[in-house]
């Protein structure tokens, strides 16, 4: 319970004041002895008196703009928290078939970007945090329950990006973000990116020791460009099979080779992308404890609406008072 | 004030013992007025009143001598509640209805010969109203106009022993002028303290009290008495449980009083001069 003007408490002793002085017109009365109270009149006496009181208190209160705190309180639901890792390179700005996007035509960024906010939207009880990367990585919003900042986030990733695609330190970024987080629950990172550059030696061991302290799962959405390499696919007989010539099936090697619970997704399309999308989000349901914020309500309003019941009431008794005297009743005759 | 109340009158059925000459029937015998009785010369010498016939007729050749009643003074004694309940302005105005009482009855003494005093008393005897017993004219009008002008504010009738040992001694003819919304307690020690007196219980009563309550409606009453204040949800059936808790309180009142005093003379809202005057003569309205 708060009070947005809090001054105005220190009236409210006056509310008091109708347990003390009657609201009705005194009537001067010789002697009330050997006449009984009976129970319908107290009861209205003292329904007047708690009805002047509750008038006054309520006004006052209305005027102090009562008002309930704002709280958190814990919940459970089904989910995770879960940062998206989003490729910010140029590439992203291209169609799946690695031109310029034209007429109807949808680029792999603004693609992505329909899919994850409809996921995010969908995933009411999940937490997202957003991180972006390319040439160096971008901490774009920790994670967060505020889902309206999350879907802003996401809208600004089709800006036109930068050249390259440093996935090494977007994921190390990814997983700082995870360790900020404290509350319990669930955590997974999902990246999003349509080729990747080598990632390096020491960025790799650093990667690995990473991962290995904390359990999180990695899901790697693979937004392959037309005629570009599959990461699935062996090399073909001939082509080096080094992390220079085929960076994204090395990816996958090492994904792989972390230990840690991790899916990867290949998708040409957008229904493509909507289905490891769907996919992951039927392997996001861990129990999850998330705290659930209140806003501050404002109780005034009733305040006021008590008040103004009270004061209906107190009115209705003040029309139903009579008076003793007749008008121009004739004093003595004697 | 009108004319019909100077006509007021009243009489005593009791002798007097009295020595001052007036107007009431007394224990003391007299040379002139109605025949009593014959005593010897020696028993009442007056030799004026010689009554031949029975002397000559006496056995014991007694000189006797006629004897008349001798009419004596009374004290009248009006004892006015004003405790803060007799306040109330209804229909009428009870304490200038007791002043017109009280005024009338001074007009009375006055013209009968008797002494007047007035005896106002709330919680106690009211020393700035009272009026001991005189035959002043001046003294009378005074203390009535006093009266007339006084605004109740003590509540309590406990002053009425205070009055009852002022008036002790001969037997008076006492007006006891209240409303009787008393406790039982103050009537009965009413008719202790004036038990040697000739007391008449007149009572006041304004009809806006009971029957002039509206049917319906909410009444924020302020008891006079007490001070106190109750909201009344009235209604019909409640006006009618008032009533009979009213005539019930009035009965025991009466009750108490009726041991020694004479019948209650009931007022509401206007005195009927003529019936009081008939009840103060006769006894009976």
């Amino acid at each position: 319970m708060i009070f947005t003007n809090p001054i105005a408490l220190y009236l409210l002793p006056l509310a008091l004041i109708p347990l003390f002085l009657g609201v009705q017109r005194q009537e001067p009365y010789p002697s009330l002895s050997g006449l009984e109270p009976d129970r319908l009149s107290l009861a209205i006496s003292w329904a007047l008196r708690i009805a002047g009181v509750a008038a006054i208190a309520g006004l006052i209160l209305g005027m102090a703009g009562v008002a309930l705190r704002e709280r958190t309180i814990e919940r459970f639901g089904q989910g995770a928290h879960i940062v998206l890792l989003i490729d910010r390179s140029a590439s992203m700005n291209d169609t799946f078939a690695g031109r310029q996007p034209s007429g109807a035509e949808e680029s792999k960024s603004s693609a992505a970007k329909r899919l994850i906010k409809e996921f995010v939207v969908e995933r009411e009880h999940d937490r997202f945090g957003v991180a972006a990367f390319s040439t160096a990585p971008m901490h774009v919003v920790p994670i967060t329950d505020h889902k309206d900042i999350v879907l802003n986030a996401i809208d600004a990733i089709d800006r036109p990006g930068l050249a390259f695609t440093d996935v090494g330190r977007g994921l190390a970024m990814a997983l700082s973000m995870i360790e900020e987080d404290v509350l319990q629950g669930s955590r997974a990172i999902v990246l999003v990116s349509d080729g990747v550059a080598v990632v390096g030696r020491k960025i790799q061991d650093a990667l690995r020791t990473e991962f290995a302290r904390r359990p999180v799962h990695l899901y790697f959405v693979y937004l392959r460009t037309e005629g570009s390499n599959s990461m699935f696919a062996e090399p073909a007989p001939g082509v080096e099979d080094t992390p220079q010539a085929l960076p994204e099936r090395h990816l996958n090697k090492f994904f792989q080779s972390l230990r840690i619970p991790y899916h990867a997704y290949e998708a040409e399309n957008a229904e493509a992308i909507k289905s490891a999308i769907t996919d992951i989000g039927k392997l996001e349901q861990t129990p999850l404890v998330y705290n659930e914020r209140i806003p501050q309500y404002d109780l005034s309003r009733w305040a006021y609406v008590l008040a103004a019941l009270a004061l209906g009431l107190l009115l209705a008794a003040k029309l139903c008072e009579r008076t003793l005297k007749h008008p121009g009743a004739p004093s003595h005759a004697a | 004030m009108n004319d019909e109340a100077k006509d007021l009158a009243y009489s005593i059925p009791w002798r007097t013992s009295g020595i001052r000459v007036g107007s009431h029937k007394s224990f003391l015998s007299g040379s002139g007025g109605l025949f009593r009785d014959i005593v010897p010369l020696s028993t009442f010498p007056d030799p004026r009143r010689i009554a031949i016939r029975a002397s000559l007729s006496d056995p014991f050749e007694r000189l006797l001598v006629r004897r008349a009643e001798q009419p004596s003074a009374i004290d009248i004694a009006v004892l006015v509640d004003v405790s803060a309940s007799m306040a109330f302005e209804g229909k009428c105005d009870k304490i200038a209805l007791a002043a017109d009482i009280a005024q009338a009855l001074a007009i009375c003494t006055e013209r009968a010969g008797d002494t007047f005093a007035l005896y106002p008393f709330d919680k106690v005897l009211r020393q700035d109203l009272l009026l001991r017993k005189t035959l002043s004219r001046a003294a009378h009008a005074d203390a009535v106009e006093r009266l007339r002008q006084f605004a109740p504010d003590q509540s309590g009738v406990e002053g009425l022993a205070e009055a009852g040992a002022a008036i002790a001694g001969s037997k008076k003819l006492v007006f006891l002028i209240s409303d009787f919304l008393w406790p039982q307690e103050a009537a009965r020690t009413a008719t202790e303290v004036l038990a040697f007196h000739d007391i008449v219980p007149i009572e006041i009563r304004d009809s806006l009290e009971l029957d002039g309550l509206p049917d319906w409606g909410l009444l924020n009453l302020r008891d006079l008495e007490t001070g106190r204040y109750r909201l009344v949800a009235m209604r019909p059936t409640l006006k009618a449980r008032w009533r009979a808790q009213r005539s019930e309180q009035r009965q025991r009142i009466t009750q108490a009083l009726h041991a020694t005093s004479r019948e209650t003379f009931t007022i509401s809202d206007k005195i009927d001069w003529m019936r009081f005057t008939s009840f103060l003569l006769h006894g009976a309205a």
